[in-house]
C-alpha cells in the first residue's frame, strides 16, 4: 500500500469539479429530468405529530382517472435508513406516525393536479398518541417514546 | 382562464399563452425548459427558486408568471458571457459557496441582484440580501466569502 502523503490541500481552496455546472444552472438534478410521458409523483404526509395508525384509506383516491397507483406502508417491509439515527425507518409510515409530515402514502398520476388531488381524497384515521413539542417535555418522566428503536 | 403574456426573460422578448395560475416557478422550469431554478421548499421558504425581476430579487414559487407582464425576468442561465462564469458564478465556485448546488442558483440570483443595485456591499448587507435563502450543506461563511469576492471581481470589471 502507498504511504499515505501529507495532505497539501489543508487550508487551501479545490474547486470542485462540477462546479461550474452547478454554478451555471446546468447541473441536472433528478427533478430537472423530464421523460416523455413520465408521470408525476406526491406524497400524503401525516398531518399529526405522533398516532397510532388505524386505517390509511386510499380506495377513494384510486377511483380517481388518472391515477396509476398509491402505496402505503402497508407495501413497504423493509427499513432503508443509511444513518445509523435512521436504520430502523420505512420510507411510509407503518403502525404509528411520528411527526407531522411523516410520509403516509405516495400517488403515481398522470400529472401533477390528479396526483394533489389524490392526496386530498386519501382518508387517515389515527389514534392520537402525546406528542412532545419541547425537548424537556419529550425528556420529562413518563413521556411516550416516539421512536421504536 | 389563459391570457397572453409578454415579457422579457434573460435578455429577450417573449409571448406566451399562460394559464392564470401557474407559478412563475413552474413556467420558467416547464414551459420555458430553464431548470437552473430550483424547487426547494415550493412554499417561499427556502429561496432556491430566487430569480430578479427588473433586478430585484423574488421568490418564484409565490409569484404567479401572469403578474410579470412587460417585466425583465433574469434567471441563472442568463449570467455569465460566450461561456465565462460571472463574477458571483465565480465566487460561488472558487471560494466554495456551493457543494451540493441545489441551493446555488438562488443565492447567486440573489447575490447578482445585492450587486447590481450595490457594488461594494458590507458582509452585513451582504448577509441580509441573502437572509430568504436557506443552505443546506455549506454554512454561510464561505457564501458570504463568495460573494464578497464576487464584488471584488465585480470592480475588476467582470459583470455579477
Ligand atoms: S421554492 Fe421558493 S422559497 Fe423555496
Ligand atoms: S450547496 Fe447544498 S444546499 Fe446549499
Amino acid at each position: 500500500m502507498n504511504k499515505p502523503l501529507p495532505a497539501r490541500n489543508i487550508g487551501t481552496y479545490v474547486p470542485m469539479i462540477d462546479g461550474p455546472e452547478k454554478v451555471s444552472g446546468r447541473a441536472k438534478y433528478t427533478a430537472d429530468i423530464v421523460h416523455p410521458g413520465q408521470l408525476a409523483g406526491r406524497i400524503y404526509r401525516s398531518p399529526y405529530s405522533h398516532g397510532e395508525i388505524v386505517a390509511v384509506d386510499v380506495s377513494e383516491a384510486l377511483k380517481l382517472p388518472g391515477v396509476l397507483a398509491i402505496v402505503t406502508g402497508a407495501d413497504c417491509d423493509k427499513t432503508f435508513g443509511v444513518l445509523p439515527v435512521a436504520r430502523s425507518e420505512h420510507p411510509l409510515a407503518r403502525d404509528r406516525v411520528r411527526y407531522r409530515g411523516e410520509p403516509v402514502a405516495a400517488v403515481a398520476a398522470v400529472d401533477d393536479a390528479t396526483a394533489r388531488e389524490a392526496l386530498r381524497r386519501i382518508k387517515l384515521t389515527v389514534r392520537e398518541l402525546p406528542a412532545y413539542y419541547t425537548a424537556k417535555s419529550a425528556l420529562a418522566p413518563g413521556a411516550s417514546a416516539a421512536s421504536m428503536v | 382562464m389563459a391570457r397572453l403574456l409578454e415579457f422579457t426573460l434573460n435578455g429577450r422578448d417573449r409571448a406566451d399563452a399562460v394559464a392564470d395560475n401557474i407559478l412563475l416557478l413552474d413556467y420558467l422550469r416547464e414551459k420555458a425548459g430553464l431548470t437552473g431554478t430550483k424547487t426547494g421548499c415550493d412554499g417561499g421558504e427556502c429561496g432556491a427558486c430566487t430569480v430578479l425581476i427588473d433586478d430585484r430579487p423574488v421568490l418564484s414559487c409565490l409569484t404567479l408568471a401572469a403578474t410579470v407582464q412587460g417585466r425583465r425576468i433574469d434567471t441563472i442561465e442568463s449570467l455569465g458571457t460566450g461561456g465565462q462564469l460571472s463574477a458571483v458564478q465565480r465566487g460561488f465556485h472558487e471560494k466554495l459557496g456551493s457543494q451540493c448546488g441545489y441551493c446555488t442558483p438562488g443565492f447567486i440570483m440573489a447575490s447578482a441582484g445585492l450587486l447590481r443595485k450595490n457594488p461594494n456591499p458590507s458582509e452585513d448587507e451582504i448577509k441580509e440580501a441573502l437572509g430568504s435563502n436557506i443552505c443546506r450543506c455549506t454554512g454561510y461563511v464561505k457564501i458570504i466569502e463568495a460573494v464578497q469576492y464576487a464584488a471584488a471581481l465585480n470592480a475588476q470589471g467582470v459583470a455579477p
